[in-house]
């Protein structure tokens, strides 16, 4: 299972991204992308702004779930209060190369990426993310729909990474 | 510097330091509340929640002509609670000063929040003040 | 005696008054967003920042006094420097902003302590800019030094007041050195500055 995390400013602009894999079921946490995937990943997630806007208004809540499938790549979506987003596209492991790692994934959260497990599990690493992107962005030296370089925010989405995904 | 051009100055300083405490107080206090589903929602949520945050009372009375102008009415404004000059007018032209963080602090909030307005203030009886709000169409 | 006598001053006057609370989100943004402001008037020259926080304080410190008086029923001059300093850790810093700094590292002389933050209001979620010389010149939380100097000026106290350390510049604490220079005799008026 692998990860693609990004914040997406107001202005549909990148404010921070990260790449991971799962911790669960033995994972090692690094993701497992292909080297063509690494690229692919951003236009992925950026052609599924627009249905962001359409999804947003379908219901109250901040989290959206799964909004939209790219092949074998799921993106589920978060907004916060200011309408900055949280994308995640999750990936489950090929399962016809038959690898060690994919065999194990098959039974870790993200192997069915629609299960209530897995959104329940994405639910709580976007809330815990949430929560430090606040604290982020109230630092005076952060400037709204600036990028976010503040190494202890990469760490604690990392650590929500690993603790959820 | 001539006196107007430094009451410009200030006020402009003072109004950009509010615009950066409500975009922060609207993006930390929207947190634990459901999406905002129009703009009188998010006025509503700066008249209570907001106001509460900054001046511990809510607003006292909220108006609006339907076409993005929202004019806010504080009865009892906090940072008026214990002014007074020697005549009235000039209390009141003393007062102002002390409108313009609050100007920029509902500017910031309703930015933070997607709403591009104009904000003005003003009090003709202490200590009673009066915010406008212009909401800009946004250019989406 | 003074130690016990101060903390429950501090405790007391917390009690009584049920104390205006402002919420400590706004404080840190409304200090954050000034000082972000003051890095972009003065082109990020964190000197200049750390003086113009400073003098901010002092301009402070000088009316606050009154009100620290009229707050602590502190009808008695302190008898000597180490109850001054008990003084503003466990009345000053608890009535003004519900913290207790602990005082340590006197000197032999009596004339220089330390007040270690083990919480600082001011620094909530602050991360300094990374423009690698911030974290090396900017004392974030510099007002504080200028209100200690204004305050105790106004009781005929001269200090120096300055950080040594600070949590968010990586240092392991947050820590003030107050230095008493003298003891103001003649009651001149305060400098204008």
């Amino acid at each position: 299972m692998s990860y693609y995390f990004a914040v997406i400013g107001t202005q549909d602009n990148p404010l921070f991204e990260y790449e991971f894999g799962t911790s669960k079921q033995g994972g090692d946490g690094q993701s497992r992308f292909t080297e063509q995937a690494h690229h692919l990943n951003q236009f992925v997630l950026h052609s599924s702004l627009d249905i962001v806007e359409e999804v947003q208004w379908m219901n109250g809540q901040l989290y959206m779930k799964v909004i939209d499938k790219f092949f074998t790549n799921y993106i589920s979506c978060f907004m916060t209060g200011g309408s900055v987003k949280f994308l995640l596209l999750h990936q489950p492991s090929a399962t016809a190369s038959g690898t060690a790692s994919a065999t194990r994934n098959s039974t870790s959260v993200g192997a069915n990426p629609t299960s209530p497990q897995t959104e329940e599990a994405i639910k709580n690493f976007f809330s815990e993310v949430y929560e430090n992107y606040v604290k982020a962005i109230m630092s005076p030296f952060y400037k709204v729909n600036m990028e976010i370089r503040s190494p202890v925010f990469r760490q604690r989405v990392a650590a929500a990474g690993r603790k959820y995904l | 510097m001539d006196e107007e051009d430094e009451r410009g100055a200030v006020f402009w300083r003072l109004e950009r330091i509010g615009y950066r405490v409500g975009q922060g107080l609207a993006e930390r206090f929207s947190r634990d509340r459901p999406r905002f589903n129009d703009t009188l929602d998010v006025i509503k949520f700066l008249c209570k929640d907001i106001w509460t945050l900054v001046f511990r009372k809510q607003v006292d009375n909220l108006k609006t002509n339907h076409r993005g102008v929202y004019v806010l009415t504080d009865n009892a404004f906090r940072p008026f609670a214990r002014m007074s000059a020697e005549t009235s007018s000039q209390t009141l032209i003393r007062a102002q000063p002390f409108l313009w963080f609050p100007c920029g602090i509902i500017r910031g909030a309703l930015a933070g929040l997607g709403i591009n307005a104009t904000v003005h203030a003003e009090t003709t009886q202490m200590p009673t003040a009066i915010f406008q709000i212009k909401t800009v169409p946004a250019k989406s | 005696m003074a130690s016990s006598k101060a903390s429950r001053l501090g405790e007391e006057y917390v009690w009584r008054t049920r104390m205006d609370k402002v919420n400590a989100e706004l404080v840190v943004l409304t200090y954050g967003a000034m000082v972000a402001q003051l890095c972009k008037d003065f082109d990020s020259d964190y000197v200049k920042v750390n003086q113009q926080l400073d003098k901010m304080g002092y301009n402070i410190g000088l009316r606050l006094i009154e009100d620290y008086l009229a707050k602590s029923n502190t009808f008695k001059r302190c008898s000597n420097f180490r109850e001054t300093a008990e003084m503003i850790a466990k009345v000053g810093f608890k009535i003004f902003l519900n913290i207790t700094p602990t005082i340590t590292n006197w000197t032999s002389d009596g004339k220089q302590f330390s007040l270690v933050f083990d919480e600082n209001p001011f620094a909530d979620f602050v991360e300094l800019p990374d423009d690698g010389r911030a974290q090396d010149e900017l004392w974030y939380s510099n007002i504080l030094c200028g209100v200690l100097r204004g305050a105790l000026e106004m009781v005929q106290m001269q200090v120096e007041a300055k950080f040594v350390s600070d949590v968010l510049r990586g240092n392991d604490t947050t820590e003030m050195r107050i230095s008493l220079i003298r003891y103001i005799d003649d009651e001149l008026p305060p400098e204008d500055d």
